[in-house]
């Protein structure tokens, strides 16, 4: 047995390893399964972890290129919006910078997460409700970091964008009803959004930049950080 | 299981020629009860060189460069298997990685105290020190699978920020140098300075991976379970 007590060790290491990836790999293991407390804003149907339909517009590239470039050499940019995809997610996500404060949105079209934070020293640390959290370098004109959303997580890379692409939010009151929507748009046309009508997603279909949404037949028009970072 | 007193005679082979040995002959504790006069004996041709040293070698590196690769090509899928009770797979992680880094302490201690360098006044020395160092650095071991397991299955390795770079590389090469020393422990005829080498840079590579994780996300994100 002498001999074999560090290939033991390793054995059982390796093990470890196999149960966890048999696990993992199992159909039931939900992605949102260890005990976490209220899911992200978003109710319904999270089981199955289908790539999540962004619509691939059609529209501008438009002045996107360019503002990647842009704000390389500030460190900690005073003013600053980033938006890009979740890798092996297939969401996206927006973080904007205003001064040293933060917000931040997730969304795949069926979840979402809004989280707010703070900058500093070139980091910025956000968070959400049930354990959402985002880290990211604000670096070379991208900010690259981690995204936490219950027991998943992901990493992702958001260069810097210019209007119309970034952050929208929109809230209203249409019939006694709260809507909250959230919507993310990409300069490649990529877009997202999801809409809540008394926090129960429904199917709206996401506006063009900085256009309305029809909500229950009525025009719900979109906030840009600027007008909603205050009431975070 | 290995933990009979009788694996002391993994180390006996080697330590018989470390340089450190000559002077100080048979007082060390731990490790150099060397356990008969046939290591002893084989100890003398001691120009085997690093050959021993070749395959665990080999071995190591082979794991560090497949669980790298493999990190680059499997498509990330956010989501893993691990301990419950945590607020999230960070905080998982971070906890894992320093209940792993205290145990390292404890594993340069103890290494410490079987090689002689130091000499603990406590009750638990002499043999029993051994026992000590191999148990702790097995459950070190085990604490940090879940972790790494989290890491490449969820997230893959990633190169985009420098602490994401150190960390990723620090990972894949925590797991080889580690196996090099398991696989190099058994071995007779180790140059007297592979265990503490290996040993070094394990906790070297384990101390680099909790600055980059649990230290930066009790900094950035707060200290929460």
């Amino acid at each position: 047995m002498n001999r074999l007590g560090p290939v033991l060790t390793l054995a059982a290491g390796a093990a470890t390893a196999a149960v966890l990836g048999v696990l993992s790999t199992a159909p039931s293991a939900a992605p949102d399964a260890p005990g976490g407390p209220s899911e992200v804003a978003l109710a319904t149907s999270q089981a199955a972890p289908a790539p999540a339909e962004i619509s691939k517009a059609t529209g501008t590239p438009g002045a996107a290129r360019t503002a990647e470039t842009t704000g390389t050499a500030v460190p900690v940019p005073a003013r600053a919006d980033y938006a890009g995809r979740v890798r092996g997610d297939g969401g996206l996500i927006a973080v904007s910078v205003r001064g040293g404060r933060a917000v931040g949105y997730f969304c795949d079209g069926r979840s979402e997460a809004w989280l707010k934070g703070r900058v500093t020293g070139g980091t910025v640390a956000l968070t959400g409700p049930g354990g959402a959290s985002v880290t990211a370098r604000l670096d070379g004109g991208k900010a690259t970091g981690t995204l936490e959303l219950g027991s998943r997580e992901w990493r992702f890379t958001a260069p810097a964008v210019k209007k119309p692409s970034g952050l929208y939010r929109a809230t209203a009151v249409v019939r006694g009803a709260t809507v909250r929507a959230g919507w993310i748009y990409l300069p490649d046309g990529s877009r997202v959004g999801l809409t809540l009508v008394d926090g129960e997603p429904v199917d709206v279909a996401v506006p063009e930049p900085g256009e309305n949404a029809t909500v229950r037949g009525e025009q719900v028009g979109p906030e840009d950080v600027d007008e909603f970072i205050g009431e975070f | 299981m290995s933990g009979t007193h009788g694996t002391h005679g993994d180390r006996a082979g080697h330590r018989t020629y470390h340089p450190a040995d000559g002077p100080r002959g048979d007082r060390g504790p731990g490790p150099v009860r060397a356990d008969g006069a046939g290591v002893t004996a084989a100890a003398l041709p001691s120009r085997r060189g690093l050959a021993p040293l070749l395959v665990p070698l080999a071995a190591g590196a082979l794991l560090a460069v497949t669980l790298g690769v493999y990190g680059r090509v499997h498509t990330p899928t956010g989501y893993a298997v691990g301990p419950a009770g945590f607020s999230g797979p960070l905080a998982m992680k971070s906890w894992l990685t320093t209940g792993a880094f205290v145990l390292a302490g404890v594993q340069v201690l103890s290494a410490l105290a079987m090689w002689g360098r130091i000499r603990p006044d406590a009750p638990w020395t002499g043999p029993r020190i051994a026992a000590v160092h191999r148990w702790s650095g097995r459950a070190a071991f085990l604490l940090t699978v879940p972790v790494a397991f989290h890491c490449l299955y969820a997230l893959g390795a990633w190169f985009d920020t420098p602490r994401v770079l150190a960390h990723s590389l620090l990972g894949c090469f925590f797991y080889g140098v580690f196996t090099a020393k398991m696989l190099a422990l058994p071995r007779p005829g180790l140059p007297g300075w592979s265990l503490p080498l290996l040993g070094g840079l394990a906790f070297t590579a384990l101390t680099g991976l909790w600055l980059t994780s649990s230290v930066w996300f009790f900094t950035t994100i707060g200290v929460r379970l």
